[in-house]
């Protein structure tokens, strides 16, 4: 049966007779959403999610062109046949966006239950297809069929898309206080463009159904306008691909995005009249074309750096668990072994001792020296072995801290008293001088404060070989804070030097020439025991063969 | 997520009952062509009671017709796909069931109908 006041379509769908806009609201929105379809599918075919979001993207796509093919033939029983299939393809849009949602707020598929409700939702929507409750006739004369078509029908599947709306709005709303802001985020873009999209699109389609059967509605046109809530839908759906990865579209998305920039632009050559529109327009096509090219380059360029710095960073993940596990091992084995080696190094410098002072009875003088070799030698390996335990025990966060108030300059002189012999017979002057405002009592602890000024002040007696060692206590009353500056003629040291002197086994260039015996580990312990007690150790120097500045920081008592 | 067993069974019922009802519909709609059809023939407001149409949006011309609906099929029988020029799509044939030839309601409104009284 023709509609024998219309004319034959060429090519199926293009006729002079149909408004502009038809064309410009189903060709573009058709293919942008076909595109999104194959896109999100052919990413992760496995994917639930990615499967539903494909089938109702082709089930709005079907749609869209049956309804294209609907307002351009002529032949009546086609446009019936394709009528008879809106509230099939309705209802899947519906159905399919509930499930949808629910695999993208649960992450995970639907209870059998409630997929066979849904498929017991659908059954009278597909049962009744062909029959007269959905179409018994057509107006040959207007080539439509709005006068034929069962009210009660029409209402049952628009009623779909009104559950389907509820229903995804319960979805998304239900607990999404409690989640993190980037998926409270997520939920709300795709919320907002699958709401607005069932809003829209059935409620628009029902009204104007309902009023051209009503024949108060002449003009059906407006119809045209439903299909841009896809595109809205699908521009949020873009979003959430490029912004949080969704649908694990790595980036196919760009070149999709691009295609669809393409489209939109190519579409307005549908209903372009004028030359001068006509003119710009195919300009802003070239144009966009070049950027888009750049774009994609830029992106991809992008995408590959991203992909090489994740595989590095996975490895670099690896191997630093692994050189975590190492690093324990080492300073457990450290820990063990030090023990071991403290009892036997005690028995031996206590042997050697009483052997010195003739407890055992008299030395002959040949053995003095070998005697006095051995009990500096066994000191010498205590005091290393004490560095491997207190380093241990930093690592291992066993480290103890005996917090007390007491006289910092009182026990930096008596340090000073200590050390002076040794540096008189290096040849060196040591000097003790104070700058105070306060007492300088410091809340610390007293055994390892003097062991960080005891290293400190010896290092700096062992590093320098002519000239003096000064040993400065001063303070700043307002910064709450004491200072032992040791500052000394001595080596010094390249900036290089001083930016790794606090790690761990690291030594001054040339410091084996003039100390043999250092262990490294001496001023990591001393800085790790200062920053532990709120202080901290600094160094600080002109240059090698300029001397060198060390300074300590406690804070004052309160 | 991996679709279940149940999924599955259920897609392709689905599938099926759509696919049968889409060639039903066919069948129905495109080989059987059952179903009614309504079309506008021309009327003379002289001695018959017309509908009043436009020939376009500002209704700056007029033209007046009569509806008849009937069955598809029977007037496929007749006058073929195109009702343009025949004569039999004026008219009901004699015991054609499910034919109407439908005039304007003398009661309406002069702007919706025309008539010899009007």
């Amino acid at each position: 049966m023709l509609c024998y006041l219309y004319p034959e379509p060429t090519y199926l769908i293009f006729s002079n007779d149909l408004p502009a806009l038809l064309y410009y609201s189903h060709i573009p929105t058709a293919l942008i959403a076909l595109l999104i379809a194959l896109l999100v599918f052919i990413s992760a075919p496995r994917e639930l999610l990615n499967r539903l979001l494909c089938l109702i993207l082709l089930s709005f796509t079907g749609w869209v062109i049956i309804n294209l093919l609907a307002w351009t033939l002529v032949q009546g029983q086609w446009v019936l046949f394709l009528w008879s299939l809106y509230g099939m393809l309705q209802a899947a849009i519906a159905l399919l966006s509930i499930y949808f949602v629910y695999a993208f707020v649960r992450g995970k598929p639907m209870p059998s239950g409630q997929k066979i409700m849904l498929a017991g939702l659908a059954f009278p929507v597909i049962f009744f297809a062909a029959s007269d409750l959905n179409l018994s006739g057509f107006n040959i004369s207007w080539c439509d069929a709005f006068g034929y078509e069962g009210q009660l029908y029409l209402a049952y599947y628009t009623a779909l898309g009104a559950l389907a709306f509820i229903w995804i709005g319960w979805l998304l709303l239900k607990g999404v206080t409690e989640l993190p802001r980037a998926e409270r985020i997520q939920r709300a873009v795709l919320g907002l463009g699958i709401e607005a999209f069932l809003l829209v699109f059935f409620g628009g389609i029902y009204f104007i159904s309902y009023l051209a059967e009503l024949n108060i509605l002449i003009n059906t046109d407006i119809e045209f306008y439903t299909l841009f809530s896809m595109t809205f839908f699908m521009s949020l759906i873009a979003w959430l691909i490029v912004k949080f990865k969704t649908f694990n579209v790595g980036t196919s998305a760009t070149s999709a995005l691009i295609v669809t920039l393409l489209i939109l632009t190519g579409s307005q050559f549908t209903y372009i009249e004028s030359r001068t529109g006509l003119i710009i327009t195919s300009i802003t096509l070239v144009l966009t074309s070049i950027l888009s090219v750049f774009l994609y380059k830029t992106v991809r360029a992008e995408t590959e750096q991203r992909k090489q710095l994740q595989v590095l960073t996975t490895k670099l993940e690896k191997a630093n668990v692994r050189l975590k596990t190492l690093d324990k091992q080492k300073s457990e084995f450290v820990s063990i072994a030090s023990h071991q080696l403290r009892s036997p190094l005690t028995s031996i410098r206590g042997y050697a001792s009483m052997l010195s002072e003739g407890s055992f009875g008299k030395i002959p003088e040949k053995a003095k020296e070998p005697l006095e070799r051995i009990e500096t030698s066994a000191k010498r390996m205590a005091l290393a072995v004490e560095d491997y335990l207190n380093v241990s025990r930093i690592e291992s966060g066993n480290m103890k801290y005996e917090l007390a108030d007491f006289n910092l300059k009182d026990e930096i002189e008596r340090i000073c008293d200590d050390v002076r012999p040794t540096a008189l017979k290096s040849g060196l002057v040591l000097l003790f001088r104070t700058n105070l405002q306060s007492k300088a009592i410091v809340h610390a602890d007293v055994g390892k404060t003097v062991q960080m000024a005891h290293n400190l002040i010896n290092n700096s007696v062992k590093y320098t070989k002519k000239g003096s060692v000064t040993v400065f206590v001063r303070d700043d009353v307002s910064k709450k804070q004491v200072y032992v500056d040791v500052i000394d003629t001595g080596v010094g040291m390249s900036q290089d030097t001083i930016d790794i002197l606090f790690q761990k086994f690291s030594r001054a260039e040339g410091a084996s020439k003039v100390n043999t015996t250092g262990t490294g580990l001496g001023l990591f312990v001393a800085y790790k025991m200062a920053t532990a007690m709120g202080g901290d150790i600094t160094a600080h120097s002109e240059g090698e063969g300029k001397g060198s500045r060390f300074t300590l920081t406690l804070p004052l008592a309160m | 997520m991996k679709t279940s067993t149940v999924s599955r069974v259920l897609t392709l019922m689905l599938c099926a009952f759509i696919g049968l009802t889409v060639l039903t519909s066919y069948y129905r709609y495109v080989i059987a062509q059952d179903f009614m059809v309504t079309y506008e023939i021309d009327c003379d407001p002289t001695s018959t009671y017309c509908y009043i149409g436009c020939e376009d949006d500002d209704c700056t011309e007029e033209y007046f017709y009569q509806e008849v609906e009937r069955y598809a099929a029977t007037l496929l029988e007749f006058c073929g796909e195109d009702i343009t020029d025949c004569e039999a799509s004026y008219t009901c044939m004699t015991n054609e069931a499910d034919c109407y030839v439908t005039s304007c309601n003398a009661g309406d409104s002069p702007d919706e109908c025309a008539g010899p009284n009007l």
